[in-house]
């Protein structure tokens, strides 16, 4: 039973999902525009400097090479996923395999990266917007804070999970950033490349890979959807594979295209805004205003998908016991809002932070670690052509470790502090869950009645 | 699609046939220990193309144009060979290229700068201890109502941090600190003139304070070189 206010409110929220989500089911073109969207969404806005600034002018190649791995991993997770027939990404996969302490854990290292993540797109969309508006540290603060709190509360209220905004908001993101890639190309001066920098070696590309593998993490969060999805053992696997190589391209073009207005130098100095700075070059002030645009929807999606998704995630893992129970509760909406709110929360705290690209970097390597474990099971299982998961293996754990000896060289605070995060889950992680209730009270009654019978 | 096709090419065609700009650069010169360097730059693609200027200790040089493309740098002294390296420019741009460092003979750069340098970018420059490096910053310049920009680089070996704040009277403008061989990122200024007072990070003693006029529109960096006597070298670089 509810109250008046409380049954419209629900009523209505209801309705607003059910016509955004057309009753959750989503068809093969929302699933592509979803996955593709999911990667784009935050990557590219953050990525770009950070990459020309270790590979120079085959900052190109990283993503190509990171992206190898993205498509292969997004074969295996689509194939898997077909093949177990559930939601849950990596944490179902390992489970499926009996190996509940490993997904346990990993999946304890896979909440922290989405949140570091959503910290990132936060931090993005603050300089992005603040930037056209001429704002300093405390705009960009504000707009985090803003952003960080009009989610988490979207999301409370059962709004979180808008499939036809997400599309739209994807689409548009896709169609300007395309028209920035074109006409930059179209624009080719191949001193651009190296336009204010040193010519580096082709095995920068390498190191570029392992700085940059975050911005291919997004496809991962329609796994957590798979059961949402129509059709989804004929059509996931080719739906997730081409949108993950059209990404690849994306990328690619985009690296080049915006290089050729901004130049090299431009892009590592405003790496934090960077894709504006190029298409306020490429079109003057309507250039910079549509950027800003797209860059505001485009990172607020990235936020508001990872964010949903995360708690999802965590709802389901604590419902397996693998999480405190604390995390398996849902409000009056069906949300599960204690995660919601701890990831969110935490996620703008760190954002408010500052800088985070050493954190995001050592966040990678929870990506790349998950995606080899991904392609290692689908080898065990079989699925498909076997050379792909080797293939996709090897490359991953090449990429992971250049990232692990970079971050000890450059940066070793965030490596050390996600080691010992790592050895903090695989070892006190049992010993948490022992002293702490892993089932909810409901669970728990069911099942002394269940015993009682 | 076929319009679109056509309209690409067009684009393309007109960017082929048009020369392209040529980038402009001057070279700051902070380096301890020479009274002046002088400096050769050649084009990669064309050898016989090269100047060579000499800039004294303390100064910017003047403003070079050069053809876009990818340029080697030689910098020496009298008492011979300090650095050579290369730099790409591109079209149109505006460039200002920090020589800071001690003018020591160089010495063998060892594996873990050559990692260091390789893993880390361009943020992590190629140098042993203080030798002469090199650092190229782009002089972008903003829109002309827009407010000034300012940026410090920290090139006084030795130093550890320096921070900057600007004094508008009324309002105070922090410069965050930067570390050695560093840029800080650019603050806009709030007012057309102020004070700037420089500072070892974390100090409350004063290291150098320089008037400032910023024009709406310009971009501004301060480099911050070595002592000389109680005072540190402080060059303004202007560009509006």
């Amino acid at each position: 039973m509810c109250d008046g206010e409380r049954c419209a409110f629900a009523a209505i929220s209801g309705m607003l999902t059910r016509a955004m989500t057309k009753e959750g089911t989503l068809g093969p073109a929302r699933v592509w525009a979803l996955a593709a969207g999911g990667m784009v969404g935050g990557g590219i806005y953050i990525a770009l400097g950070v990459v020309i600034s270790v590979a120079a002018q085959w900052a190109w190649l990283s993503f190509v090479l990171s992206g190898v791995v993205a498509v292969i991993s997004a074969h295996s997770y689509a194939r898997l996923s077909t093949r177990f027939g559930q939601s849950g990404g990596a944490f179902e996969f390992l489970e499926e395999m009996d190996r509940d302490g490993l997904a346990g854990s990993l999946s304890w290292l896979l909440i922290l990266g989405y949140t570091l993540t959503v910290s990132v797109y936060i931090y993005a969309f603050g300089h992005y917007v603040a930037y056209a508006f001429h704002g300093g540290v405390v705009l960009i603060r504000v707009l985090g804070v803003v952003i960080g709190a009009l989610l988490l509360g979207l999301n409370l209220a059962g709004l979180g999970k808008m499939t036809m905004v997400e599309l739209i908001i994807v689409s548009a993101n896709l169609l300007v950033l395309l028209v920035l890639a074109g006409y930059g190309l179209a624009r080719w001066h191949t001193p651009e490349l190296t336009a204010g920098i040193e010519p580096r070696s082709p095995l920068g590309a390498l190191v570029g890979a392992a700085a940059i593998f975050v911005s291919y993490e997004g496809f991962q969060l329609l796994t957590y959807e798979y059961e949402q999805i129509r059709n989804a053992d004929r059509i996931f696997t080719p739906v997730l594979v081409s949108s993950a190589v059209f990404v690849v391209f994306v990328y690619v073009a985009v690296t080049l295209g915006a290089t050729m207005f901004a130049g090299a130098l431009t892009i590592v100095e405003e790496k934090q805004i960077a894709l504006s700075i190029a298409a306020e070059r490429a079109m003057g002030t309507p250039g910079l205003v549509v950027m800003t645009i797209a860059a505001g929807f485009a990172t607020a999606a990235a936020v508001n998908s990872t964010l949903y998704s995360t708690a999802k995630l965590s709802a389901r893992i604590a419902r397996d016991g693998e999480l405190p129970s604390w995390f398996d509760h849902e409000n009056r909406m069906a949300v599960p809002d204690r995660p919601l709110v701890l990831i969110g929360v935490l996620a703008t705290a760190l954002a408010l932070i500052g800088s985070l690209s050493s954190l995001v970097e050592a966040a990678s390597l929870v990506f790349l670690a998950t995606f080899v474990t991904v392609n290692l099971v689908c080898l065990q299982r079989k699925e498909g052509p076997r050379w792909l998961p080797i293939v996709g293996s090897i490359l991953g754990a090449l990429i992971g470790l250049v990232l692990v000896v970079r971050l000890a060289v450059t940066t070793p605070i965030p490596l050390v502090i996600l080691v010992t995060l790592a050895l903090f889950v695989f070892v006190g992680r049992p010993a948490i869950l022992r002293k702490v209730r892993t089932e909810s009270p409901e669970e728990a009654a069911s099942g002394s009645e269940g015993e009682a019978t | 699609m076929t319009r679109l096709l056509a309209l690409f090419l067009w684009v393309w065609v007109l960017g082929c046939t048009s020369d392209p700009p040529p980038a402009r650069l001057h070279l700051v010169n902070v380096v301890q220990g020479a009274s002046s360097l002088h400096v050769a730059i050649c084009s990669v693609s064309v050898p016989a193309e090269c100047r060579a200027l000499d800039v004294a200790h303390a100064s910017i040089g003047p403003w070079l144009s050069l053809k876009p493309g990818i340029h080697r740098f030689e910098i020496s002294t009298e008492a011979g060979m300090l650095t050579t390296f290369q730099y790409g420019l591109g079209r149109g741009g505006a460039y200002a290229l920090a020589l800071y460092g001690i003018a020591d003979p160089p010495v063998r750069i060892d594996w873990r700068a050559r990692a260091r340098e390789l893993l880390g970018g361009i943020e992590a420059p190629l140098v042993a201890g203080y030798q002469v490096a090199h650092r190229m910053i782009g002089m972008r310049v903003p829109d002309p109502s827009a407010p000034a920009r300012v940026r410090i680089a920290n090139m006084d070996p030795g130093a550890t941090k320096i921070a900057g704040v600007i004094d508008f009277g009324m309002q105070h403008v922090q410069l965050a600190p930067v570390t050695y061989a560093g840029v800080g990122d650019p603050v806009e200024a709030g007012r057309d003139e102020g004070r700037l007072l420089l500072t070892f990070a974390g100090s409350p003693l004063t290291l150098a304070e320089r008037e400032l006029a910023l024009p709406p529109g310009s971009s501004s960096v301060v480099y911050v070189g070595a002592l000389t006597g109680v005072k540190p070298v402080v060059i303004l670089d202007l560009l509006r």
